[in-house]
């Protein structure tokens, strides 16, 4: 062995320091309990809430809202399965006209708010409308001498619901069906197995996880529904939040309400998350398999089948809408006002849920040995699954307690008088969307993360760059794509909410998607299509992003 | 060891690492002289990539040193940033920065360089493994050989002072690594560069170090050249580990006799083991010789050909399995029984267990 002399203190450059103050650490951690405080509001007022409340609410509407609720989910959970696995199997597995147009066609219905398709369908299908008006002057019938399905119903409201959530089942299902590798098809087929028998025996079990995750994807939706029951008359969880809320201003039982329906959702989440394991466990990954030339008449009604669901869930409403934009409505004086106020909240929830992403993940990814970093994160996530109405509940409670201690304070010290800072204003607004919103910018931007693996860090470190620098020319080019479509999601998801922005907002501030909402509620259907339209078309980006990446997701990899 | 007087490039010395106060990394010894290929063995799990990424940088100390052209890199209480530390990396997974061209990768490492040196030093690089023309293409439209050459060449890029190489051919089928791996030594070479290499492979080992460190469980078994790692491993775990090869029991006579079940064996220096201790004998396969002359009979339980040679397993009288090689020419049964003598020039013996 050689003896080597070196200088103990030849200590060139910077060494990193054995204890760093962890200042990305902490905030994780801040932010996940911010995002978390609205769900434990909720929670404690099970606990703290008067059992006078509760008894009073089992007595006279629980078992109501609990019957449409589940009836709902029954409904719109059977429609989005009908709707969605055929159409899935037909793009995914078989080849007929207009397959690939079919293909991103299918996910239009997504850019829809199910409260705009029901006020469109509203206008379309009531006494006045043009169907039935058409129907009348061909027959010569006056009122009450035919039947006519009344859509505002409990029906009504399921057929809305599913024409605008089977996408989630259609996308997921999708990829299941593709990922299903030939040879296990070519396995069925020696061992006896063809046509239906395959389908029924082998295809869809394997897509079944995939199919239940889409599922309560869209139940989830279907509980976080307000507009839609609301304008129906349907009395679901969502709108008894609401009529407690505001109607007999009782915010204890609003939150103990609000506490039931999250234990609906957190059976949902825990489904939901089983089952997307279980889909990862079933997919097998090989070349695509060849698809089922449809000729003749199955090729007909496999255009019928992917055309329906697209005429009626998308191109009549929005054609209806533009109709009356261009012709009828009245445009409201104010409607720059409105679009500038939508835009402008969307896009700073959307830069928060951005930074914030960017801020957990980053955390996540440096301490990626710690547990309690990355269960911080996979906490901050957990707002999307959460309806408006629970999350407006859950921060109006805490920053009204806020609000409340802060002007008793300025009285009693300084003799001021000021208003509410928090729960009355934007900030209140911005913080639900956060906690709602945080887990759509959350996934894009992790996954986005993934991609960029620890090795590349570690090249750069070593041909000489500071973490900045890595930053900067490793991360940010390789990131950009994942940072714009969390950036545009959210933007779009805030546009369309509703429940939480008419709790939350301040007074006199309206958005598009409010003022829809008071137009429809004064029955001027008509009017309501301008804001309606335009929401729906800045909705349309992200389903056009994400039918582009379906596109790539078909083309053979390199 | 080798009697010429080495510079020492690099020195580990006596370091332990690991996570959460669980040692990995266990009190490693070891130096690289200057322009050396030097290679960590060991299974996976064993500590060797962890040791790489300390002597990169990527992870503190517990406890020893690692000093670099005499300046120290790590202690226990100081880690250079990687970014100082002038070494280059070929990572397992390549780690090529995918948004960039083969060109714009090759040139990431040459920050402060004129762009007329960077340009020549991508065309002498290209050239050198064999990629010329290929300056505008992104990783993803390479073949994964090429991408292995271009992930050599920006490693190489900056002339670091040395070139810490972790598995990189593990992703390549076997005919490529057969074609890439002394490439790589003899890019190596030409460039005057010293190395340090972590592998599970012994081939791809011997092939290009010049020193093997055997590692297992966070320890250094054996550091020295192939040959002797091969002919004369200090223990059980690395005769075992590197190559192929059996265990032949036997009772120690006296200083220099053993007898086995294939008869008395000689070493050619006194080997330490008391009288009528019970040892065990390596035999490699190169060390049984088929011959037909001999006396000794063993009958063959299986056979691999392998082109050049047959691979036998053969059975002793005494139940004793041996592997034994022959040459492709000899073509025996399963069953029949062949003759076999023991060639082995030194003997390799351990306690037995």
């Amino acid at each position: 062995m050689s003896t080597v002399i070196y200088d103990v203190n030849n200590k060139v450059g910077a060494g990193i320091k054995k204890n760093p103050l962890r200042p990305l650490m902490v905030s994780a951690f801040i932010v996940a309990l911010f995002i978390l405080l609205p769900i434990v509001v909720v929670l404690t007022t099970v606990f703290t809430g008067s059992f006078d409340v509760w008894r009073h609410l089992f007595s006279s509407v629980l078992s109501n809202y609990l019957i449409n609720s589940i009836a709902l989910m029954l409904g719109v959970g059977l429609g989005v399965i009908l709707i969605g696995v055929p159409t899935a199997w037909l793009t995914a597995r078989c080849d007929f006209p207009g397959r690939q147009l079919f293909t991103w066609g299918l996910l239009l219905p997504l850019a829809m708010p199910a409260y705009i398709i029901a006020y469109t369908y509203t206008g379309m299908l009531d006494f006045a409308g043009p169907i039935q008006t058409l129907l009348r002057e061909l027959t010569g019938w006056e009122y009450g001498d035919y039947w006519f399905f009344n859509i505002r119903s409990l029906g009504g409201a399921m057929l809305m619901l599913m024409l605008v959530l089977y996408p989630y089942v259609y996308l997921l299902a999708r990829t299941a069906f593709l990922e299903q590798s030939p040879s296990i098809m070519e396995a069925s087929q020696t061992l006896g197995y063809s046509g239906k028998r395959a389908f029924l025996t082998l295809h869809l079990p394997m897509a079944r996880p995939a199919i239940v995750a889409g599922l309560t994807l869209a139940l989830m939706e279907t509980l976080a529904d307000y507009g839609t029951v609301q304008y129906f008359g349907v009395s679901t969880f969502t709108t008894g939040i609401f009529r407690t809320f505001y109607g007999f201003g009782d915010t204890a039982a609003a939150a103990q309400l609000a506490a039931v329906l999250l234990g609906f959702v957190a059976l949902l989440i825990f489904l939901e998350r089983h089952s997307r394991q279980q889909a990862r466990y079933h997919s097998l990954k090989g070349k695509p398999a060849k698809r089922i030339a449809l000729k003749g008449r199955q090729a007909g009604l496999a255009v019928l089948v992917c055309l329906l669901p697209l005429l009626i869930g998308f191109i009549i409403p929005a054609g209806q809408l533009l109709y009356w934009s261009l012709s009828e409505a009245v445009i409201a004086d104010n409607f720059l006002n409105l679009a500038w106020n939508s835009l402008y909240l969307a896009f700073l929830a959307a830069s928060i849920a951005v930074i914030l992403a960017l801020l957990l993940s980053y955390a996540k990814r440096i301490y990626n040995r710690k547990k309690s970093v990355s269960m911080a994160v996979s906490l901050a996530g957990l707002g999307y699954a959460l309806p408006g109405t629970i999350i407006a509940i859950g921060v109006i409670i805490p920053l009204a307690w806020f609000d409340n201690r802060l002007i008793i304070f300025f009285e009693k010290q300084f003799d001021i008088e000021i208003g509410l800072l928090f729960s009355g204003t934007l900030v209140a607004l911005l913080f639900a969307y956060t906690v709602r919103f945080l887990a759509v910018s959350l996934g894009s931007i992790e996954s986005g993360l993934e991609q960029v693996k620890p090795n590349l860090d570690n090249a750069a470190r070593l041909m000489g760059y500071r973490p900045l620098q890595v930053l900067k020319e490793i991360h940010l080019p390789l990131l950009k794509g994942s940072i714009l479509t969390a950036f545009l999601i959210v933007f779009v998801d805030v546009l369309k909410e509703l429940p939480a922005t008419l709790i939350l907002r301040p007074f006199n501030f309206d958005t598009l998607a409010v003022k829809a909402y008071e137009l429809a509620s004064d029955e001027r259907l008509i009017d309501a299509a301008p804001a309606s339209l335009l929401i729906v078309l800045v909705g349309l980006i992200p389903v056009i992003l994400l039918s582009r990446s379906i596109a790539v997701s078909n083309q053979p990899k390199v | 060891m080798q009697n010429v007087v080495e510079l020492v490039q690099l020195a580990i010395n006596n370091v332990t690492i690991g996570y959460d106060g669980v040692a990995v990394v266990k009190d490693v010894s070891l130096t690289l002289g200057n322009g050396q290929i030097g290679c960590l063995l060991g299974p996976s799990g064993c500590g060797k990539s962890t040791l790489l990424r300390a002597i990169a940088g990527f992870e503190p100390l517990m406890s020893g040193e690692i000093i670099m052209e005499e300046k120290l890199f790590s202690s226990s209480t100081f880690t250079l940033v990687p970014e100082q530390r002038q070494i280059g990396m070929v990572f397992q997974d390549l780690a090529l920065f995918p948004h960039l061209t083969v060109e714009e990768n090759i040139i990431f490492g040459l920050k402060g360089w004129s762009s007329a040196k960077k340009i020549e030093r991508v065309s002498e690089l290209l050239t050198l493994v064999g990629l010329a023309g290929l300056e505008k293409r992104y990783p993803y439209s390479l073949s994964g050989g090429q991408q292995q050459r271009v992930a050599l060449a920006r490693a190489m890029a900056p002339r670091p002072k040395i070139l810490l190489l972790d598995e990189p051919f593990s992703g390549l089928d076997a005919s490529m690594r057969e074609v890439l791996v002394p490439e790589v030594r003899d890019i190596l070479l030409q460039e005057q560069m010293g190395a340090l290499l972590v592998t599970h492979d012994q081939m791809e080992a011997f092939a290009m170090a010049d020193k093997v460190a055997v590692i297992q469980d966070g320890k250094i078994q054996q550091a020295d050249t192939a040959h002797s790692i091969y002919h004369e491993p200090i223990n059980r775990f690395v005769a075992d580990f590197v190559g192929e090869g059996d265990f032949l029991s036997g009772i120690v006579l006296d200083h220099y006799r053993v007898q086995s079940s294939l008869g008395i064996l000689k070493a050619d220096q006194q080997h330490g083991f008391l009288v009528n201790q019970a040892v065990e004998i390596l035999v490699r396969p190169d060390d049984l010789l088929h011959d037909d002359q001999s006396e000794t009979r063993a009958q063959i339980i299986s056979k691999q050909f392998r082109g050049a040679h047959f691979l036998y397993r053969v059975k002793l009288e005494s139940q004793q399995e041996l592997y034994c090689f022959a040459s492709s020419h000899q073509d025996h049964a399963l069953g029949e029984y062949i003759g076999i003598t023991l060639g082995l020039d030194h003997l390799v013996m351990f306690e037995q267990s």
